[in-house]
């Protein structure tokens, strides 16, 4: 009895393989049959088109693990993303929760103490414009994809700002020396804030910018000035080595994440986008070299915490200034120390790294609001200049994002450029009522940088976000 | 110093002695990638970021810009039957050094593949050799005594 069954199950199991790879040969093609209502109603409208029409082809879910079909689903929702009406809605979807249950848990939470509610949020890597990590100059552009250029572009050396350098400067001198002395005579005032004479001197400067040239240039009399506002980003970076022990990897479904919050001083908005410094296809933005450092970011030092995403780039949806101008930082208190630390070379790198970061992060939360995402990639390049400054010292930087995918999924090969100028003393010493070693040099590039005019209006702004919504087209 | 008090009276009362610090810094092999300024060290519980940081500078003359610290729980031993813990280990100290002034610093490769193959080559010999002894212990066994169970000997 034993030999007919081994056939029996001989034949059935090559009958079954046979049909399994007929399935397999088709495994990615599902053809929708039509009822035949649809049927008989197509074939009376038009039997026949000058273009056909087929059906969508879907792959099956035969095995979720193939490459083709985790592409396929991923394209399916990055699709969902970009059709989604307005920021919030976007905002919403990234974060994989409904908003009303988030609003629900937070108080109780808060009065409660349950840890239990944070298992539910991602892993975030926090960044600040100035990290206490040694050699951090490298991970910073890699997780950003940005090259360094030491110097600042020569379309600056066209512009010619010495009237306004000269009708500025004098007043600009007895501001940097009142200022000084109010917070040398009164120790309550200094005591209250560490960089708090270089704020007053940036309000200054700013309020006598605007003032002497607000008048003759129209981008300047519509800008809006903020004073420490909230200038927040997230992004995802993926590619990072897993550790082959057991343990958390810390990282989201999309990447390992990482988020940006600070506080700038001053940030100067206007209703129309600089004009690219270099266009995309450049070999430059193409092909420029950015450094390789693929460490997870426990392994550099950084430190890690649970909450939501957040995207503010300082100002609310539907504004109408939406472009950054200039942004103006002050460095005094997260710099106070570090010399002592870790030396003036090191100190100078992380000048550097502020000037990457924080333009990259308020360029992207710019691309946010503007209906792009870290998926869909901006149309057009966005440009920004940033200033950072310790009092004494003064640097510039300009920025060019050319994507904001270029941290995600490296599907993208657009790098993303950051021209810094060197640092530059603005005075030696304030003695006697007098500024020694006045130099003009900074007065000049701050003159410049917001004498720059935004002149990018002919251009679809926000392709995926629809005009209903937001009501201003330009 | 982490212990304050005077060493017990010993036998003989013996004068001169060294008091050597308790602590401890052990340099181990980091799990992770990590870029090549940081050291990883395995230190005693109660020492802190600034006494390590001292004994590099101090005794070694290695420049230290910053350390970040970790600890990592020791295991768990659960009861097999009621599932309650009966014993946990003790907690491990992890100090990652970033060096400062550009210096670098790699684990050396202890166990090189070189010496690893040789060994191994080593342990198959001796196993072979085993083999064969247990072998010809078998041989000799069916000769003189077929058909007696293995336990019968004098």
């Amino acid at each position: 009895m034993a030999a007919p069954t081994q056939t029996m199950s001989k034949v059935f199991f090559t009958n079954i393989s046979k049909i399994l790879l007929r399935r397999d040969v088709f495994r990615h093609v599902r053809v929708q049959y039509l009822r035949t209502s649809e049927r008989s109603e197509i074939a009376q409208e038009s039997e026949y088109t000058d273009e056909p029409q087929y059906p969508s082809l879907e792959p099956v879910l035969l095995n979720t693990k193939d490459p083709a079909h985790v592409a396929y689903q991923q394209k399916l929702w990055i699709d969902q993303l970009r059709g989604k009406p307005t920021v919030q809605d976007k905002l919403d979807f990234i974060r994989w929760r409904p908003k009303d249950a988030w609003r629900e848990i937070r108080p109780k939470m808060k009065d409660q103490r349950a840890p239990e509610v944070w298992k539910h949020c991602p892993y975030l890597f926090r960044l600040h414009p100035i990290n206490r990590v040694v050699n951090f100059l490298p991970y910073q552009q890699y997780i950003t994809r940005t090259t360094l250029v030491n110097r600042l572009p020569e379309l600056y050396n066209s512009m010619d700002v010495e009237p306004q350098v000269e009708q500025i400067k004098t007043l600009f001198k007895e501001a940097l020396i009142t200022e000084e002395l109010r917070y040398r005579h009164d120790a309550r005032l200094a005591a209250q804030k560490p960089g708090a004479v270089t704020c007053s001197v940036l309000d200054q400067l700013v309020g006598l910018v605007m003032q002497a040239c607000g008048s003759k240039h129209d981008h300047l009399l519509t800008a809006k000035v903020d004073n420490e506002t909230r200038q927040e980003a997230f992004w995802f970076v993926g590619g990072f080595p897993k550790r082959e022990e057991k343990g958390g990897h810390l990282q989201t479904k999309y990447g390992m994440a990482f988020q940006y919050k600070a506080k700038p001083w001053y940030l100067i908005r206007t209703r129309d986008a600089l004009p690219q410094i270099v266009s995309r296809d450049d070999t430059l933005s193409t092909e420029a070299e950015v450094p390789e450092c693929k460490y997870h970011p426990v392994a550099v030092g950084m430190t890690f915490y649970r909450d939501e995403f957040s995207m503010v780039p300082g100002f609310k949806d539907g504004d109408t200034n939406a472009f950054g101008l200039v942004q103006f930082h002050e460095c005094c208190e997260q710099t106070r120390d570090l010399t002592e630390r870790f030396g003036a070379k090191e100190v100078e790198k992380l000048w550097l790294g502020h000037g990457i970061i924080s333009s990259f992060s308020w360029l992207l939360s710019q691309a946010f609001y503007q209906g792009f995402d870290h998926f869909n990639d901006i149309t057009y390049p966005l440009i920004t200049q940033s200033v950072i400054t310790n009092g004494q010292y003064w640097q510039f930087f300009t920025y060019q994002l050319n994507s904001t995918q270029a941290s995600t999924y490296g599907t993208s090969y657009y790098r993303n450029i950051c021209w810094a100028g060197e640092r530059m003393k603005l005075y030696d010493c304030i003695e006697d009522d007098q500024v020694k070693g006045f130099n003009d040099d900074v007065l000049r590039w701050c003159l410049k940088f917001m004498l720059r005019e935004p002149l990018l209006r002919n251009i679809e702004r926000n392709p995926y976000i629809s005009t209903s919504q937001t009501g201003e087209t330009h | 110093m982490s212990t304050k008090l005077y060493p017990l009276y010993q036998l003989g009362n013996p004068r001169t002695r060294v008091f050597l610090p308790d602590f401890w810094m052990k340099l181990v092999a980091s799990v992770r990638d990590q870029p090549k300024h940081i050291v990883t060290f395995h230190v005693h519980p109660r020492m802190s970021k600034l006494d390590a940081k001292n004994y590099l500078e101090k005794i070694y003359g290695v420049k230290v810009a910053n350390i970040h610290k970790r600890i990592i729980a020791g295991e768990y031993k659960k009861h097999p039957f009621y599932g309650h813990v009966t014993e946990r280990k003790d907690e491990t100290k992890v100090f990652f050094i970033h060096l400062a002034d550009e210096q670098t610093f790699e684990f050396p490769d202890i166990f090189p593949e070189d010496k690893k193959s040789s060994s191994e080559d080593q342990i198959k010999q001796y196993s072979e050799i085993q083999k064969q002894a247990r072998k010809d212990q078998n041989v000799q066994w069916k000769e003189y005594r077929p058909g007696v169970p293995s336990w019968f000997s004098l």
